[in-house]
């Protein structure tokens, strides 16, 4: 079992689009529902998943909502529709959606340059600061790829810090070249409606979206969960075990993703959004604003997968991924933050939507269940992508612990750093992530991050150190520092987040 | 809660079986729907072919070659193809990045150096993928070539003076200045012309021994089209018009016969009769979605059948019934050609007509498609006939709305030979107006020669003597001397009045 991840690999999962398989095609004539709940329950205890809840929206109505499994695991409370968890990513259809309130009010315009309502934002490049529109900011299409989140997790900078950071973030593509998943660009845009609105982000939601939509237990921050019966605990794997883990606090990205909430509340925007923007006769969305949501906009993908022959097309709209399935659109989406996997997916042409809601990150379940479920509904041929995917999640971790075996045999032996390691300690800072303080404490070098996250660091091999940190999350992480000329330390380099450079003096900005 | 209620079962699709006698006959009951149709859309001369499991399935002629006349449309006449020419041109860079010449993601620059476009980063940033996918952010700019006597090299050596019309690559723009850049990369690539290169590199290896990329080659045959387009509301025939200038996109002529040799190399994935003419991995690349084409409601609503419509390079793609088509139409002066393909189903066709602007291929690619899906399907014709004289009619009235709202009894500011004289556009060139015989001409390049009527105040229409290019509006705008300093030519933008043009124009005049 992998003990610790990297930090690369600890970033939050938050989306994608689907991966699996399917080939011929028989018609079912049984109630689709039939059996439903076992295959849920057998999928939940196969997958190690402590606990599940699933709604299915079919022509406005709710059709199947119910938990299985537990809030916690070794706990006895059971989820049920009720239970609040983390929805992750499938917040970005909600910051879409009040960008959408506010074009609906003329307050902007989808194709407004961002600057236009965040004079201050900048990116790398002059010509993408200026070209980059609210439309590319909700659609993946900035260049900048799925990189930055680190300047956002589990770190002390607000929304504003975020964005201003991102600046010194190097594109990973030409702009709008490909598609490439960004965080950054919804807070980016969740705070350009709250600038252009006078109202946060999460009042906008909360105003604009959830109250209208009846989405009364559902929240925009974990601080709303305190003293809120029915929550559902986040769970990880640690080694090897699925364990209850923290809440993660992601206030910092909150439009692109902080949004908490339950499969009957999510199920109330699924048929608003199937209602093309009325919900029970009520207009919450213009039709033209859930057109816009809903329409390509970001080629993700060719489309094509020999596992995937009834899909051609995968496209990426305002906070949804958009596919053709069996001849019919399909709009998906996942989320994932600490602990928490979601799924949500709508067939408008089916008047079909479901919401998958879990409280573990240690499985890659929720996109071949979706889908297994979505072709239950559909009477297409039973796939069970699932079990497939509990497979490769077996095989995946083992291939990780292989991975890291191999890691530890590249380490070289018989070297040792180059300098007493007094000389190391310092400050250390990124313009995009802030510092890494490296201290000596009682002999040792330790790294800390914003006094939160701390982490021993063991000799690995020549100036290269292996740090252990103390959020699991974080894994470990290979520290390499470089020696200038003069043969003093000017640099670290961590893997995954670039290099940061020795502070001249203490007390410098972090 | 509704935990199982029943619902309704859709089945999505199942393949048709393949070859069958029933196939048979409906292709036999093809004849006389493409005869109906033709009537219909008042199309004069058709070629038809259909390629199904690599054998040409389906081959004639229908209609004649020019109207009033006896000579019938066989499979061996010749047409002009037009832009389905440009899946030639993406195909020809194809080999040679198998060659190792270029990558698709290379700059063009790397490869033109001398190549510009209005803004600096997008000069830098624009790659092959970018010339092929219509996404330059650049509109057509067609005039530079279109009936002007300027080298494909000129031509693109002036795009550097057409603004942008939208963002880069931030949507679909149609662009053949684009193909005409990558046909000069071609050149640069091969050391050979565009010419000889779709000679060498496809026409001989596909035995395409009578197509040709000009006009010329036309003159001694004796099986060849002519043009037609409605003129003053009859169907007449009409000169060819000579696109060298344009070759790489879109200067093809050929036959449906020698067309569906091509089409089988493309179902082949690249393969000819056993013999490689581009590697099935960059074949790939240009079945492979780069562009979003947006949709209007209207159209969304002709065509539930299709969710996403998208470019790839040289190729449009889409998805039809639960199937991508590719495709790509084509029309240049008097003619209106169609490549498409089913991949699933190793189906393609040709359909080349000698009437401009026609929607009839289209409509017969969906009726001979849905045939090989599951027999005839809508009477494809017959909606869209019916919905392109809607959009004609809206598109008249909207016409009409302008041509009412000419402001009467208003007369020039200047007396008529004050506006003669030489007009300048970087971009395009000159314009010049002269006054004779009391009325003022206008002159574009060796195409565009026509008296000026006056409109209103200081605009003109020009009516062109060659009835295909129609009328343009043009305004002149004095300057403070009370001199016309330029001239907004509809279509085109400013032209500025050379300054010794006035004396110049007057005294030859006088």
């Amino acid at each position: 079992m992998t003990r610790r991840r990297p930090v690369r690999s600890a970033l939050p999962a938050l989306l994608l689009l689907a991966g699996a398989c399917a080939p011929a095609l028989q018609a079912q004539r049984d109630d689709p529902l039939q059996g439903l709940d076992t295959f849920l329950e057998r999928v939940r205890t196969d997958a190690a998943i402590p606990g599940l809840a699933l709604a299915v929206v079919r022509n406005d109505s709710v059709i199947f909502a119910r938990g299985f499994g537990v809030l916690e695991q070794g706990r006895t409370e059971r989820v049920d529709a009720h239970t609040l968890f983390a929805i992750g990513s499938n917040t970005k259809a909600f910051t879409a959606a009040v960008v959408g309130k506010l074009v609906e009010d003329g307050r902007m315009h989808w194709d407004d340059p961002v600057t236009q309502h965040l004079p201050e934002f900048r990116l790398f490049d002059p010509y993408v600061t200026r070209e980059l529109t609210m439309r590319d900011a909700l659609s993946h299409r900035s260049g900048l790829g799925r990189r930055g989140d680190m300047i956002w997790y589990a770190t002390p900078f607000d929304r504003s810090e975020v964005i201003r950071r991102v600046r010194y973030l190097e594109p990973n593509t030409s702009f709008r070249s490909q598609f490439g998943y960004q965080n950054i660009m919804f807070v980016a845009a969740g705070e350009a409606a709250a600038r252009a609105s006078g109202s946060s982000w999460d009042e906008l939601v909360a105003t604009h979206l959830l109250q209208p939509l009846g989405m009364h237990r559902s929240n925009t921050s974990v601080r709303a969960l305190q003293g809120v019966a029915n929550v559902a605990t986040p769970h990880s794997r640690r080694d090897g075990d699925v364990v209850p883990i923290a809440w993660r606090n992601i206030d910092n990205a909150g439009p692109a993703g902080s949004i908490n909430s339950s499969v009957l509340d999510m199920a109330q925007w699924v048929r608003m959004l199937l209602g093309d923007g009325e919900l029970d006769g009520r207009r919450i969305l213009a039709e033209a604003t859930v057109r816009e949501i809903q329409a390509p906009h970001t080629i993700a993908g060719t489309g094509t997968d020999s596992l995937f022959p009834m899909r051609h097309f995968s496209a990426y709209g305002l906070g949804l991924g958009l596919s053709d399935y069996y001849g019919r659109k399909l709009l998906m989406h996942s989320g994932g933050i600490d602990g928490m996997l979601s799924t949500v997916a709508l067939l408008p042409e089916e008047n079909l939507g479901l919401v998958l809601l879990t409280n573990s990150d240690a499985h890659s379940i929720y996109s071949p269940l979706t889908y297994d479920i979505i072709d239950r509904l559909i009477g297409a041929p039973r796939r069970d992508l699932t079990a497939r995917a509990i497979e490769n999640d077996v095989t995946a971790r083992a291939a990780a612990h292989k991975a890291e075996r191999e890691m530890e045999a590249r380490r070289v032996t018989g070297t040792r750093p180059s300098l007493a390691l007094e000389n190391y300690a310092g400050t250390y800072d990124s313009q995009l992530y802030g510092a890494v303080d490296i201290v000596l404490e009682n002999g040792r070098l330790v790294a800390t991050r914003f006094d939160t996250l701390r982490a021993p660091l063991e000799h690995w091999h020549y100036d290269t150190f292996r740090a252990t940190w103390s959020d699991a999350a974080f894994g470990r992480s290979l520290i390499t520092f470089a020696l200038d000329a003069t043969g003093k330390v000017a640099s670290l380099e961590v893997d995954g987040l670039g290099r940061f450079r020795r502070a001249p003096a203490q007390g410098r900005d972090r | 809660m509704p935990r199982r209620a029943r619902i309704v079962l859709t089945m999505f699709f199942v393949f048709a079986s393949s070859a069958s006698p029933a196939r048979a006959q409906q292709l036999g009951r093809l004849d006389d729907y493409v005869t109906r149709a033709m009537a219909a859309w008042e199309v004069p001369g058709l070629g038809l072919a259909i390629v199904h499991r690599d054998s040409i399935v389906y081959a004639r002629g229908f209609g004649v070659r020019e109207l009033d006349s006896r000579e019938r449309v066989d499979e061996h006449t010749m047409f002009a193809i037009g832009s389905s020419s440009k899946a030639f041109t993406a195909l020809l860079l194809a080999t040679l990045i198998d060659d190792g010449a270029a990558k698709w993601d290379d700059r063009v620059i790397e490869h033109l150096p001398w190549f510009q476009v209005f803004d600096p980063y997008v000069t830098r940033e624009m790659t092959l993928r970018d010339v092929l996918s219509h996404r330059s952010g650049l509109s057509r700019g067609d005039l530079l070539w279109y009936g002007s006597d300027m080298s494909r090299e000129d031509v693109v050596r002036r795009v550097r003076w057409l603004e942008p019309s939208w963002s880069f690559r931030s949507q679909f723009g149609y662009q053949n200045i684009m193909y005409l850049t990558a046909g000069e990369v071609v050149e640069e690539l091969s050391g050979s012309t565009w010419d000889t290169l779709v000679r060498e590199r496809i026409f001989t290896p596909l035995g395409m021994r009578t197509s040709s990329t000009s006009i010329d080659a036309l003159a001694s045959m004796p099986n060849v089209a002519s043009p037609h387009a409605r003129i003053e509301g009859r169907v007449t025939p009409i000169a060819w018009r000579d696109i060298d200038n344009a070759g790489p996109a879109g200067s093809i002529n050929s036959n449906v016969r020698e067309m569906a040799a091509w089409v089988r190399l493309q179902l082949g994935r690249g393969e000819y009769g056993g013999q490689r003419v581009v590697s099935a991995a960059n074949h790939r690349e240009m079945w492979s979605p780069h562009t979003i084409v947006a949709t209007d409601t209207a159209s969304e609503r002709l065509y539930p059948e299709t969710h996403f419509r998208t470019y790839g390079l040289g190729w449009f793609m889409e998805d039809y019934r639960g199937r991508r088509l590719v495709h790509h139409g084509g029309n240049i002066d008097g003619m209106s050609a169609l490549v498409a393909m089913m991949p699933e189903h190793d189906v393609g066709l040709v359909i080349l007509t000698n009437m401009n602007g026609s929607g009839l291929p289209a409509t017969l690619m969906r009726r001979i498609f849905d045939l090989y899906i599951d027999g005839p399907g809508r009477d494809w014709s017959a909606e869209v006939l019916a919905f392109t004289k809607q959009r004609l009619e809206q598109a008249e009235a909207r016409q009409a709305a302008r041509d009412s709202s000419r402001a009467r009894d208003t007369s020039p500011s200047l007396a008529l030979e004050r506006y003669a004289g030489t007009y300048e556009s970087r971009l395009y060139g000159t314009v010049v107006v002269t006054h004779e015989g009391g009325r003022l001409r206008a002159t574009y390049g060796p195409a565009f020669d026509g008296a000026l009527e006056h409109w209103h105040y200081d605009t003109f229409r020009a009516r062109w003597q060659d009835p295909q290019l129609g009328t343009t509006i043009l305004t002149f705008t004095l300057n403070a001397r009370g001199e016309p300093a330029r001239v907004d030519v509809e279509g085109m933008g400013e032209f500025n009045r050379q300054a010794d043009s006035v004396s110049r124009a007057a005294g030859g005049i006088r």
